[in-house]
């Protein structure tokens, strides 16, 4: 397999933040937070007030520590100021002219959507958060790359990449949203060529599949592929390694979101998974973004290993900056010298950031999808599931996991059936403490999903509605 | 003098320059300046993030 191509010290802009100290790198951090508060302090309202509330000013942030007693700012936060001077809110921190971009966030929390307005020089800086992981994924001027992730829209994710690509002097294929499966399996036995892939992970597990059923090996056909890079969900490292066994070359992940204006982090050369098969580590570009990660319930810093939630403040935007952002995403931290590679940055583990509000509350056991995608997807003769939470006549909650197998496992005697069926309910009780019911359906049955899978449905509140 | 500081002043150089277009009165071109200011404020941002010193004052 190939290896990512090393960008250590190659470039001048990037080598200082490589090689210099932590302590070095903890100084730059409170300049440029020092900055960023001066330039909110006079000119966004709704931070100034949330400063003032602390009793805090600008200068009274002489340290880290001094910057975690600002308050976190949420998303209620947002939405409330939103209504009370809309349509930016208070935060805009711009003059309203100066905004040439409105990007709002998905609005699958159900909450709200909030919206953020963004300058030409933020949406540059938009584009440089996506260019740079990419770089250090591997990708050069001149190659070409696949981009499966919907272009456009409202949301960051739909913008920053076409941006990002263009920086990067890529050749930009924006195939998502525009082309089904089997017709992008079409262009790239046309096309000959391909070097690199952006895509959602569930949509690099279906893409995958759609070589598997025409019986192509992707490095067979695009032996030139130098790395393929994932967005927006966890998986099995088993499954990493097999689509890098399959594409024969190094799978990488970013972490992302409108309120860090595109990556927060991603996987340095060692990849998503590590050569000795653990997870790859996520390293924090912390000089664009102070990313903590802390225990939601007390708001200290996580230690090594430890699962927080990402808090996000911006360091050069200038739009509808964030603060203390709480994201409600969890991830694991690690300092930085827990890899190898010896950035000072420090990291979240790969394929593990989850929602603490995704969460699903089923006979008392606290169970996050992710797990499930984890015992499921390392079984690999599996191809999609879903999953659904419901109300008996008994008024029992159950669960139901929907399976589809892959072609080539659909001629599994019935007897390795239930073992994979027995081995796979095993895994899940074993993670989550609670045992599911499993029925295998044809594949035709289940949804696909274009960009972030929506596996789980949750009928719980209608199934009590409906009995009243 | 380093290559990188070169590449710096050179930035804050165009910028300079480039604040001046904003003030054209053609419409036409004057948003395409901005756009242009705006790619060089990114690229300083970017190139001098390294830079303590740069990082308090840009």
């Amino acid at each position: 397999m190939k290896e990512t191509q090393a960008f250590f010290a190659r470039s001048a802009a990037l080598a200082p933040l490589e090689r210099m100290t932590r302590g070095e790198l903890d100084r730059l951090l409170i300049a440029k937070l020092r900055r960023q508060l001066e330039r909110v302090w006079r000119a966004n309202p709704f931070y100034r007030r949330k400063m003032e509330s602390a009793k805090l000013g600008p200068e009274d942030i002489r340290s880290l520590a001094d910057f975690r007693r600002i308050p976190l700012s949420t998303k209620e936060d947002f939405l409330a100021d939103q209504q009370a001077a809309p349509p930016f809110g208070s935060r805009l921190g711009v003059p309203r002219e100066e905004v040439v971009l409105v990007n709002l966030t998905g609005g699958t929390s159900g909450k709200g959507q909030e919206i953020y307005g963004r300058t030409q020089h933020d949406v540059a800086v938009q584009g440089f958060l996506h260019y740079l992981p990419w770089y250090m994924a591997g990708l050069r001027p001149g190659q070409m790359a696949l981009n499966c992730v919907p272009a456009g829209g409202l949301t960051t994710g739909g913008w920053g990449p076409p941006e990002g690509f263009r920086i990067a002097g890529a050749t930009a294929v924006h195939v998502g949203g525009a082309l089904s499966t089997d017709a992008k399996v079409d262009l790239l036995e046309r096309l000959g060529e391909l070097h690199f892939i952006y895509a959602s992970t569930n949509y690099m597990h279906t893409l995958t599949e759609a070589f598997r059923r025409r019986g192509i090996r992707p490095a067979n056909l695009l032996p030139m592929m130098q790395g393929i890079f994932l967005v927006a969900e966890g998986y099995p490292a088993e499954w990493a390694r097999a689509i890098e066994e399959a594409w024969q070359c190094r799978v990488h992940e970013g972490y992302g979101s409108t309120q860090g204006a595109g990556f927060v982090c991603s996987t340095c050369e060692q990849g998503a998974v590590r050569a000795d098969g653990r997870r790859g580590l996520m390293h924090i570009f912390e000089w664009l973004n102070y990313t903590e990660v802390v225990d939601p319930e007390t708001g200290a810093p996580v230690g090594p290993g430890e699962e927080g939630e990402i808090v996000l403040t911006n360091l050069d935007i200038q739009g509808s900056p964030v603060l203390r952002f709480s994201t409600r995403d969890k991830a694991r931290w690690f300092p930085n010298d827990a890899c190898d590679c010896r950035r000072p940055w420090h990291c979240i583990e790969a394929g593990g950031v989850g929602r603490y509000d995704d969460m699903l509350k089923i006979r008392g056991n606290n169970v996050w999808p992710l797990a499930v995608d984890q015992v499921i997807f390392a079984h690999p003769e599996i191809a999609e599931y879903t999953g659904r939470v419901f109300v008996d006549d008994a008024g029992r909650t159950e669960v139901e996991i929907r399976l589809a197998l892959k072609a080539e496992a659909l001629g599994l005697a019935a007897s390795a059936k239930e073992r994979l069926l027995a081995s796979i309910r095993d895994g899940i009780k074993e993670r989550t403490n609670v045992l599911m019911q499993l029925r295998e359906v044809p594949i035709a049955e289940l949804p696909q999903f274009l960009y972030k899978a929506r596996r789980w449905t949750d009928e719980r509140k209608s199934g009590y509605a409906a009995k009243k | 003098m380093s290559a990188d500081d070169d590449e710096l002043r050179i930035l804050e150089t165009l910028r300079r320059e480039a604040e001046q277009l904003l003030a054209s009165p053609d419409p036409l071109m004057r948003s395409q300046y901005q756009h242009l200011y705006g790619r060089i404020t990114a690229l300083i941002a970017i190139k001098a993030c390294a830079m303590p010193d740069s990082a308090a004052s840009t």
